[in-house]
């Protein structure tokens, strides 16, 4: 208890250093003194640019060597450090794979948006280096994954239902993410990027208050932000099942000693299936057929309650906040104006094109939320139908999808004592889990 | 060391010296971690209480100095009070830049402790209980998804909620876009309903050639009534010409303040409907436009199941022929010298506008600009190196395929109706281009006064002006009224009422003749007959021969500036103040 109180309240109240972000106003001189015009930084230089993307290949490369070649966590752990340092701290956690996801769905649904290609590069690389090894970038190169390993102190663990039922947020969140960017509104994110104030030192109150809340839960649960939020991870999880050479407990056969059972923080470690019951198979597939019926439903009431949704979603896009507001002024409903009615009043645009462009908005968000609905609709099908189908499991397994090829397991093989030699007589205990 | 611990397991490795030093270095990072915490919590709220931005003892010093101005005393006080906050803040400011450093060393120290400590106390595993049957996870986790699935439909469903309150409906109405969705695209109006009509700016073809089926009468007289079937007052002022779809009669009309779309009773002038465009919406500043062009110098088009209006101040309003606004757009008040003019005009689903401005092409601010008809969205825009015009785009057919030909100064530039691309260009033209072009016996024909009349050959591609130039001939050029033709002839007739007769193939000049009177509507070749409308509102009816040749004339007892339509057995005319309606 006293280990966890300390960290609890020192990182509730990292906030404090929001203070550093409130704008100020520029000092009225009393001589002539010329205010200097504001600039743009300019844009990380191109080479640079490359290296971020030769760094990221390179440490893919080695986190798949470490992860596989060598099952070295303490390597996978000096791999995580250097990329917290580098793409966290240094580069300030951007580009990174995860806010790419919105880039990405703006060029393909904004002809007038170019994709760069360092952003493309970002998006692609783990996902191609999880095609054949997993998902390294989540064990060591990630630096939102590696913030919160590091932290992980006391790994509770979460009911596999649960996890289950948990783990559908990251896909609701990546069609909140797509929605948001296909309609122009936001890059909701990186908006809501809870460890990017940590990796600026600097940050509104609101997002400091975010990351603070996220790096205690990951003291106790195993990366929650990777588990339970990362939208990236869904199309890692898509991917990584398909893995030419996954992550592997055993380096050998698995004798089933169930000393693995527990050794995962990240409840990834799926255990062999009992023999299948005949009398209980005619029931699984009744309830197959329903659940197969019942997605189609689901899809479809998921859609029209999108669009039936989608006036409020649109509220999220700034034009249609100030057409909201223009209007209201217009027709005499409320007093006064705000910052951005102003701007626009003195701007001199013509009020109608700004309420058709909100119209206009307003008709791309229903399609949108349409497809929203639908998605959501589909996910919560597809799961129940996933549920329902029975998959066979010989031995102790890492679940290729939700594996983090953190290579925390291995040490609490046998086998794998066995084969770096540490086990010198067969009657002797193997070395515990490495719990980092 | 205690054999077993509160997991029942036993640990192993690790000096008890070391587990404590961990121990204690954990503790000691943690209370130092709270410390730095507690400290710069109270420095935010400190912070926080004197809010930088808006201090009320700076307020209200500023609201003394705008009522005493010149109090220099009162100056050097703010400028004082401006720079304790000032420098309150930025203290503050590295006060929590050094702390959040020292915070994150301290929990750095913390978590590195922690970890080694535990290191040093790892425990062996142990397996417990059997694992659970994955089928009574699955059942479980059925139910919680179940759940979950069902409260994020709900929360989809409550986002909905209240959505009647929604300010959009109200305002997507007031452009014409609530009900988008479902609405059937129409097929665009056959040529033969084109034919029947007059849909746009200088009738069917939009190069003053009435269909062959009108049959206006030779004589009337407005001061008498005679063959005058109605005339109705049109309520606000405007320069544009009728455009008739069938039992409908339309105009626009606007001043400084207000702009509306009329539409009249073909059968006895009554008013059927006239719409407001753009009322409630501040932002437009009229622009400044000479009387002669006024606020509503474009004439409407139609389809046949809308009609579009366009102003000098960029308000662009899409109609049904029922006056249901159909959709409203503002395209940005139009930096045109005397106003916009140019009138839109219609190629299948596209309506077109010829937005040119600025004093000089350098200004980069002319485009051409396809929107679509249903909804009014722009399909392209295509930027155009002229400055500001007067002139009405013409849609010609070359060679089975569609051109948008365009005059300004000094170019005669033909785009693709579809993607808006550059075809070909012409440089013949100079000044302020008003006549808008017209298209006669394969050749498109363009002039403006200072510069000739030039036949052009269409179909070309890039700058053609060395090798599809026909003929240019140089008498009687325009400066307001476009030219006619009956395919044979050409007629154009000046403002103070020279008439020059061309003929179209070779260019060569077959007669002239002063009307001596003045004219700013279009003449219209009606079958055999040309038809001249001076601004005093007489009718000059000519014989389209090959010598001048003068046939009547008819009196309208109004002043005109616009140009007639001709349907059936009937000519609109609107006056200055009245919309006639000529037939026997
Ligand atoms: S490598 Fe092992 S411990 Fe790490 S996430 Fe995968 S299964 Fe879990």
């Amino acid at each position: 208890m006293r280990r966890s109180l300390g960290p609890a309240l020192a990182l509730l109240a990292l906030p404090a250093a929001a203070l550093g972000e409130e704008r100020f106003p520029p000092p009225e001189f009393s001589t002539g003194y010329q205010m200097p015009a504001p600039t743009t930084p300019p844009p990380r230089a191109g080479t640079l640019a490359v290296l971020d993307v030769v760094l990221l290949a390179v440490a893919l490369s080695l986190a798949a060597y470490l992860v596989l070649k060598r099952r070295s966590r303490n390597g996978v752990f000096a791999l995580m450090l250097f990329s917290l340092a580098y793409f966290g701290f240094y580069r300030n956690g951007c580009v990174c794979p995860i806010g790419a996801i919105q880039n990405v769905v703006v060029a393909a649904t904004d002809r007038s948006y170019a994709l760069p290609a360092v952003v493309a590069a970002f998006f692609a690389l783990p996902l191609l280096f999880a095609l054949f090894f997993g998902r390294v970038f989540c064990a060591a190169v990630c630096p939102m994954g590696a913030v919160q390993d590091v932290v992980l102190a006391r790994p509770a663990r979460i009911p596999p239902w649960l996890e289950h039922a948990l783990g559908l947020l990251p896909y609701l969140y990546l069609g909140a993410a797509v929605l948001f960017a296909a309609t122009g509104s936001a890059f909701v994110i990186c908006n809501y990027d809870p460890f990017v104030s940590f990796f600026r030192m600097s940050g509104t109150v609101k997002l400091l208050s975010l990351g603070a809340a996220f790096l205690l839960l990951s003291m106790f649960v195993g990366r929650p932000y990777c588990r339970f939020v990362c939208p990236y991870g869904v199309l890692l999880r898509w991917v990584a099942p398909w893995a030419r050479w996954p992550v592997t407990i055993t380096p050998d056969t698995c004798t089933q000693c169930r000393l693995c059972e527990e050794s995962c923080p990240f409840g990834a470690i799926r255990v062999p299936t009992p023999e299948p019951d005949p009398a209980l198979r005619h029931e699984g597939r009744g309830r197959l057929a329903v659940l197969l019926l019942l997605l189609p439903v689901l899809v479809a009431a998921g859609g029209w309650l999108g669009a039936h949704g989608s006036g409020r979603l649109a509220r999220a896009h700034a034009r249609v906040q100030l057409a909201d507001r223009v209007w209201i002024e217009e027709q005499g409903k409320v007093r006064g104006t705000t910052d951005a009615s102003e701007a626009f009043r003195k701007h001199g645009h013509p009020t109608e094109e700004l309420y058709r462009e909100a119209a206009e908005l307003r008709f791309r968000f229903r399609d949108a939320g349409r497809l929203f609905g639908a998605w959501v609709g589909l996910v919560f099908g597809l799961k129940l139908i996933l549920l329902s189908i029975r998959r066979r499991r010989d031995n102790y397994e890492a679940d290729r999808a939700a594996c983090l090829a953190c290579a925390r397991c291995y040490r609490s093989c046998p086998q794998e004592h066995a084969r770096l030699g540490l086990v010198i007589d067969e009657t002797e205990v193997p070395d515990a889990v490495d719990q980092r | 060391m205690p054999s077993t611990n509160g997991s029942g397991r036993p640990p192993v490795g690790g000096s008890e010296a070391a587990y404590r030093a961990c121990v204690h270095i954990a503790v000691f990072a943690a209370l130092f971690s709270l410390v730095v915490c507690g400290l710069l919590v109270a420095n935010w709220l400190q912070g926080r209480a004197r809010f930088p931005v808006d201090p009320p003892a700076m307020v209200a010093l500023k609201a003394q100095l705008a009522k005493r101005p010149a109090d220099e005393a009162l100056k050097a006080r703010i400028r004082r009070l401006d720079r304790e906050i000032r420098e309150e803040y930025f203290g503050r400011k590295a006060f929590a830049e050094g702390g959040s450093l020292l915070l994150l060393a301290g929990v750095v120290v913390f978590v590195a402790a922690l970890k080694g400590a535990k290191r040093l106390r790892r425990r062996l595993p142990k397996p417990g209980d059997p694992p659970e049957d994955p089928r009574r996870i699955a059942a479980r986790a059925r139910v919680v998804v179940a759940t979950l699935g069902v409260v994020a439909l709900a929360g989809l469903f409550s986002l909905g909620a209240g959505a009647g309150r929604d300010p959009a409906r109200e305002y997507a109405r007031a452009v014409g876009l609530e009900e988008r969705a479902g609405r059937p695209r129409r097929r665009a109006a056959s040529a033969r309903e084109l034919a029947r009509n007059w849909p746009q700016f200088r009738g069917p073809g939009g190069s003053g050639l009435a269909a062959p089926s009108a049959r206006p009468p030779e004589h009337w007289d407005g001061t008498k009534g005679t063959n005058i079937r109605w005339k109705v007052p049109v309520p606000l002022p405007g320069e544009n010409s009728p455009v008739v779809w069938n039992d409908r009669v339309f105009l626009s009309g606007a001043d400084e303040k207000q702009r509306e779309v009329y539409c009249f009773a073909a059968a006895d002038g009554k008013l059927l409907w006239r719409q407001p465009v753009g009322t409630g919406g501040a932002g437009a500043t009229p622009p400044n436009v000479s009387s002669d062009t006024g606020y509503a110098a474009p004439t409407l088009a139609t389809d046949g199941e809308r009609v579009f209006a366009l102003f000098a101040t960029g308000h662009l309003a899409c109609f049904t022929l029922d006056g249901k606004l159909g959709w409203l757009r503002n395209l940005g008040v139009p930096d045109n010298m005397y106003g916009h003019a140019s009138s839109p005009v219609l190629h299948e689903n596209r309506l077109i506008i010829q937005y040119d401005q600025g004093l000089s092409a350098e200004d980069g601010k002319s485009a051409l600009l396809a929107l679509d008809t249903a909804t009014g969205q722009t399909i392209w825009e295509t930027k155009r190196p002229v400055p500001n015009s007067w002139s009405t785009p013409l849609v010609v057919s070359s060679g089975g395929t569609a051109e948008i030909i365009t005059c300004a100064n000094p170019w005669v530039i033909a785009y693709d109706p579809k993607t808006g691309a550059e075809k070909w260009r012409v440089e013949c033209l100079s000044g302020d281009v008003a006549p808008t072009p017209i298209a006669a016996g394969g050749l498109v024909l363009a002039c403006n006064i200072g510069a000739p009349l030039t036949a052009i050959r269409p179909g070309g591609q890039g700058d053609v002006t060395q090798s599809a130039i026909a003929w240019s001939a140089t008498d009687g050029i325009p400066d307001v009224t476009s030219p006619a033709s009956n395919g044979e002839l050409v007629w154009l007739v000046t403002t103070d009422g020279l008439v020059t007769c061309y003929d179209l193939k070779s260019g060569a000049k077959v007669w002239e003749h002063s009307l001596e009177r003045m004219f700013w509507a279009s003449p219209t070749v009606v079958g055999d007959r040309l038809y001249l409308l001076d601004n005093e509102g007489m009718m000059h009816i000519l014989a389209t021969g090959r010598t001048f040749r003068q046939l009547g004339t008819a009196p309208l007892g109004e002043s005109v500036n616009a140009s007639p339509a001709f349907v059936g057995d009937r000519v609109y005319i609107r006056g200055k103040e009245n919309l006639y309606c000529i037939g026997r």
